[in-house]
């Protein structure tokens, strides 16, 4: 019997998730919930129902079968998410995908066969496989699954993660993982838990172990305009930099975007928006080159 | 400026100094930023650093330590040239020598053309491309003489072989030519129009005055207009079906017969085949007219005279004059002429053109000229149009070796001559076709420097300029990212992508020869050719599989047009009590429509022998001379007919739906559906229904793409039969050109969810909107048709967003195209999208599902966005595109 795992989505074709072309697969569930996040339909474990109002038509399918949560008028349309058990009867009924179910239950066997199909892809591109979320680590038996069976037909694997899991869940997946992206997003422990609701402590420590047992590790740190870009804020991080073992090759700072937005609405949550402007690549370079002086870490952006 | 870029150039060394260097050339500070942004589009501290770290980049692949570079190029120390580096590389230097050792990318090094546009060809550039009104600029001289020279011809009882030669040679003969200031190929330049051929002057002053320009007599002029203005028209209609230009506007036309009994011209169409070729020319370089007039007079001793040898030798004699008219029309102006810089120029002109085309070219120079000469000739037979040119790096690379080896001709003047060839062949309707790269028969590459050349020159001039690269698996990588990153720069989706291990099993299977079939070439858009020894009757036929579904559903009988039943009885639609049964009475009316399109082509095929003789293109395609037999009566070597299929992906998506609906969740029965389609689509939500919850073509999803692939195997197959019952050979070629949208308006709803009228998909990409795996998905679907069966390419559009192709990402593209391949992937142009139609996205985005839009450092389904990120991506595009 195969492991299964909660997907919410297999992205193919991605360049920008690793080297050469990638297959990302998106596993539901996260501990953190960080404010700025643009993947807010992965927060829970849970299968939800996603709504985006403006895709629908008012045809009326998904009260017929659900009137306890939906109700269509005319021109209008409402669904009550309380109490919704998120059976996808209502989905699987809607014509315009505007109702949407997101995170069934996925057989490793199906989530290998879909990574499967861009294999040519990798070996020429020296691709592979990343895995995503969420936190894909708290499903770290998935992971180690479908990662030991991608390593044996020789397709690379990666892993995006918070490092908001027990160091057990790391180290099962850990002999299957060509490249780890870690997350590191608060250095003071304080506002880590303001803007994400937890304390950083596991998570430093995650990453000072992962730094001394894998060696193949880039940091990723996504500024968010007025959170976490002072110069307290970066001395902070160059300090935790400094503090990690020879696995990490380089540190990486990501902007801030405003992709998630139309996602918030679809889970019936609301958005913070944190900033009305992107960083410039001046903006980010000359916090790179701070950053880098200060933690002697190859810093890109 | 130049001299600032040669000094910084020269200095790259030093340590360089803004201030100074403004001195040095007599600027003010802020002037010489401000002038050098504008000419390199950098400012100066950051040309420099590229500049530096290309250099660096280049030392260390060829082996020096990065401390030793770093110092090299003035970094103090590794870290600040590491930082520097991998900002300009995306990675670290240790890291791209070990990538660029693995993968044998050093691409850096050609990313950009090795040859800038000379100021020659900037101002040529805007001599051809220029704003003027478009009358203007049309040249009418080979309409007139054409047609005087086939009138006298025809007015003297002569042959439709003899009527077209003296067509052609009363041009030859009358012609004036022009010499552009700046030129160094000359010849007869078309216009900036889309169809020049087909405009005819009329007896008014504005195209007197036109004529005038042109340098036609009046005498010819009257009698031109004579002949237009005669009341017996009805008699002179009877000349002109003798005469090929206006034989070809007869029967394009269908006649009141044949248009019934055709009946639906929606689902069938014959087109006129003719302008579609790439001939010989590499004969005419190798013997001259002279020598070529030889070889006809050898065959007409050995097989005695005909029509066709007589006009041939005509057309040759007349040729030979044709360089001779240039050399002495650049000899005048000489004589009028005391520019120094021109007189170099005329002299050239002379000593080329007093050798060319009638004897065999030496030089590089009198091989590009000759081979523009004979393509002038061979437009002048027939149409510009789609008259191609074929593998011109291969043509023209002995000459360039040899006079490279001689040291006649540095690569900077060879470079210079083929922008020159591409300016002449600039149209801003151009399906002018010419081919670089591919395979030669011993599996190794025939990438020669030719071909990155004309790359090159593609990319400098940035104009419309149609050309394709073959590639197979044994094709250097570096070639074809060169071509991956022409397509980013360019922004016009050129070059498209052939695969030659796809292309050339589809061939020979089609009997032609392992040597021959290793040659091919396209014409006009997509369709193949074997240079020189075929006549490929591209988009002859056509038939819209679409319209077999509604025959299917109808027993025969159309839905668009009631009172017409042109499908074959395939039985009332109770009977189809399964998926299979009802697939098979599509299937059978695919048959049909192809029967019925072939047998209008061979009814073509008989009245062109007779009446449409093509007495240049025989001279120049193998089989002609030896047999005796006109290009259009089966004399060439190779004698096909490529029949387009349009539709497929929405038949096999319809299809899909109708297996899902109808037979498995029996939601609508077969009555109910065609009830659904003929009121096209009364409930909005069943049509969206439609479309998404089925499995659509191009998102690899293996049940629909197998319609997708069994139906042009059976297109195929019933081709394949249908050569027999006609003796004829028929190609599948399922390539709609633009006809997607006329066949579309022609076409009922369809249980895809395409409604009455609307467009259908482009060849076989899938139907627009309706992909959204990604771009490995969808190359993935298309590599599973059976493309090894249809040499008339299988083609497919893949949109991309420009900000794809940026040099970053290219060389992943480069993999992604590579790999495609190997999955059996034929033909591919990447349509980089513009502004508007991202604002088209915006307003209608079920239309645009698969257009992804990179964000910043990651990329982002158009459709997601917020509005105002749609909208700030919107502005950066239209920014980018200025």
């Amino acid at each position: 019997m195969s492991v299964s795992a909660k997907i919410s989505n297999i992205a193919r074709g991605s360049l920008h998730d690793g080297p050469g072309i990638r297959t990302v697969v998106y596993f539901k569930g996260c501990g953190l919930r960080c404010r700025w996040c643009h993947n807010p339909e992965t927060f829970s474990q849970k299968r939800e129902i996603l709504f985006s109002p403006t895709k629908c038509i008012f045809c009326g399918a998904c009260s017929a079968v659900c009137p306890e949560h939906h109700t269509a008028g005319e021109n209008a349309v409402t669904f009550l998410r309380d109490g919704c058990t998120a059976c996808g009867r209502c989905a699987d009924v809607c014509p315009t995908l505007a109702l949407s179910l997101c995170g069934e239950d996925m057989d490793m066997d199906t989530v290998f066969a879909a990574i499967e199909k861009d294999r040519t892809y990798y070996t020429a591109s020296h691709g592979g496989v990343t895995f995503s979320g969420g936190e894909c680590l708290l499903q770290a038996e998935a992971v180690a699954d479908i990662a030991c069976r991608c390593r044996t037909l020789g397709i690379s694997t990666a892993v995006e993660t918070a490092l908001f899991v027990p160091w057990e869940n790391i180290e099962q997946v850990l002999p299957y993982i060509d490249l780890f992206y870690a997350d590191l997003k608060i250095a003071n422990s304080e506002k880590h838990r303001q803007y994400t609701g937890q304390d950083n402590a596991l998570i430093l420590e995650n990453l000072r172990c992962l730094s001394l047992a894998h060696s193949n590790i880039i940091v990723r740190i996504p500024i968010i305009p007025g959170v976490n870009d002072t110069a307290d804020d970066l001395e902070g991080f160059a300090r935790i930099l400094r503090s990690l073992g020879p696995g990490i090759r380089q540190v990486e700072l990501l902007k801030y975007n405003i992709l998630g937005a139309s996602k918030y609405d679809a889970i019936g949550k609301t958005w913070v928006r944190f900033s009305d402007t992107i960083q410039s690549d001046e903006e980010m370079h000359a916090l790179c080159i701070t950053l880098e002086a200060r933690c002697g870490l190859p810093c890109i952006c | 400026m130049y001299e600032v870029l040669k000094y910084i150039h020269a200095h790259i060394g030093d340590p360089l100094n803004l201030t100074q260097l403004a001195d040095r050339f007599g600027y003010s500070k802020w002037h010489f930023c401000a002038k050098f942004h504008e000419y390199t589009g950098r400012s100066f501290v950051k040309y420099v650093r590229h500049y530096r770290l290309q250099l660096a980049a280049l030392d260390i692949l060829s082996g020096k330590t990065v401390t030793e570079t770093a110092s090299a190029y003035g970094y103090d120390t590794i870290g600040g040239f590491n930082k520097a580096f991998l900002a300009q590389y995306g990675c670290l230097p240790r890291e791209y020598k070990r990538h660029a050792k693995e993968t044998q990318l050093y691409y850096e090094r050609r990313a950009h053309s090795m040859y800038p546009l000379t100021d020659r060809c900037e101002l040529l550039k805007q001599l051809v491309t220029g704003t003027n009104d478009y009358e203007d600029r049309y040249c009418i001289q080979r309409q007139v003489y054409s047609a005087l020279g086939r009138i006298e011809a025809a007015e003297k009882g002569c042959s439709p072989t003899e009527i077209t030669a003296a067509g052609l040679c009363n041009v030859l003969e009358n012609f004036s030519p022009v010499i552009l200031p700046g030129e160094l190929i000359v010849g007869f330049n078309h216009p900036d129009t889309k169809y020049p051929e087909r405009f005819t002057p009329t007896d008014t002053p504005e195209h007197r005055e036109l004529a005038k320009r042109n340098r036609i007599p009046e005498e010819m002029l009257d009698r031109y207009f004579a002949f237009q203005k005669d009341p017996a028209l009805e008699l002179h209609f009877e000349y002109r079906k003798h005469i090929p230009d206006y034989a070809h506007a007869v029967s394009a036309a269908p006649t009141q017969q044949e248009l019934d009994s055709t009946e639906d011209q929606s689902s069938i169409a014959r087109n006129i085949d003719s302008n579609h070729t790439v001939i010989g020319y590499e004969k005419v370089l190798k013997l001259g007219f002279r020598g070529l007039l030889e070889e006809v007079r050898a065959y007409e001793e050995k097989n005695g005279p005909c029509a066709m040898y007589d006009g041939m030798k005509k057309l040759c004699d007349a040729a030979c004059q044709m360089g001779k008219k240039y050399a002495a029309e650049a000899q005048a102006l000489l004589d009028l002429e005391d520019d120094a810089y021109q007189t170099e120029d005329l002299e050239k002109i002379i000593e080329v053109c007093s050798r060319v085309p009638e004897q065999p070219a030496k030089t590089f120079h009198e091989a590009v000229q000759t081979l523009w000469f004979a393509h002038i000739l061979n437009t002048w037979e027939d149409f510009i149009n789609a008259n191609s040119l074929g593998r011109l790096d291969q043509i023209l690379y002995p000459y360039y070796q040899r006079d490279v080896a001689a040291g006649r001709l540095t690569k900077e003047e060879a470079f210079e001559l083929i922008c020159c060839l591409w300016l002449k062949l600039y149209r801003n309707y151009d399906v002018q076709q010419s081919c670089v790269g591919g395979t030669a028969p011993d599996g190794s590459s025939a990438v020669n420097e030719l071909s990155y050349m004309m790359l090159d020159a593609t990319e400098q001039l940035n104009i419309i300029r149609c050309l394709s690269v073959r590639f197979s698996q044994n094709t250097e990588k570096d070639f074809v990212q060169r071509a991956l990153e022409v397509v980013g720069h360019v922004q016009k989706g050129v070059p498209f992508f052939f695969n030659d291990d796809v292309m050339i099993p589809a061939l020979t299977s089609k009997g032609i020869d392992m040597a021959d079939a290793y040659d091919y070439t396209q014409i006009g858009c997509v369709e193949t050719v074997i240079p020189g020894r075929s006549n490929p009757h591209a988009v002859t036929g056509e038939i819209n599989v679409l319209k077999a579904l509604e025959y299917a559903m109808n027993n025969g009988g159309s839905m668009m047009y009631p009172h017409l039943h042109p499908g074959a009885e395939t039985g009332p639609l109770d009977h189809f009590d399964t998926y299979e049964k009802f697939y098979a009475a599509v299937k059978k009316q695919i048959c049909h429509l192809l029967d019925l399109t072939c047998s209008k082509v061979k009814k073509y095929r008989e009245y062109s022998a007779l009446y449409n003789p093509k007495p240049y293109k025989s001279l120049l395609t193998e089989g002609c001379l030896e047999s005796g037999r006109d290009f259009n009566d089966a004399g060439a070597k190779y004698d096909y007919y490529q029949i387009m299929l349009d539709g497929i992906p929405n038949l096999a998506d319809s299809l899909e739906v109708i297996r899902e609906f109808v037979y498995r969740q029996k939601k609508f029965t077969l009555t109910e559906l065609k009830d659904i389609l003929e009121h096209d689509y009364p409930n909005e939500a069943v049509r969206l229904s439609f479309i998404n919850k089925a499995a659509k073509f191009g998102n690899d999803i293996d049940s629909v793409d197998s319609i997708a692939a069994d139906l042009i195997g059976t297109a195929c197959d019933a081709l394949d039969a249908l050569s027999g019952k006609y003796e004829l050979s028929f190609h599948a070629q399922p390539f709609t050109y633009w006809w997607m949208v006329d066949r579309g308006q022609q076409t009922a709803a369809t249980p895809d969810g395409r409604h009455r009228g609307e467009i259908m998909a482009y060849s076989v990409s899938p139907m627009q909107g309706r992909d959204f795996n990604g771009l490995t998905a969808l190359l993935n679907s298309i590599s599973k048709l059976p493309t090894t069966r249809t040499p008339g390419t299988t083609s497919a559009i893949v949109e991309v967003d420009p900000k794809l192709f940026t040099d970053r990402n290219i060389p992943m593209l480069t993999d992604i195209l590579f790999a495609a391949a190997k999955n059996g992937l034929e033909n591919v142009q990447f349509n980089t999208i513009d502004a508007d139609t991202l604002i088209d996205a915006k307003k209608h985005p079920e239309k645009y599902n698969n257009l992804a839009v990179r964000v910043s450092g990651f990329s982002q389904k158009f459709n997601l966005l917020s509005e105002d990120l749609q909208d700030h991506i919107i502005g950066r595009t239209k920014h980018a595109c200025l």
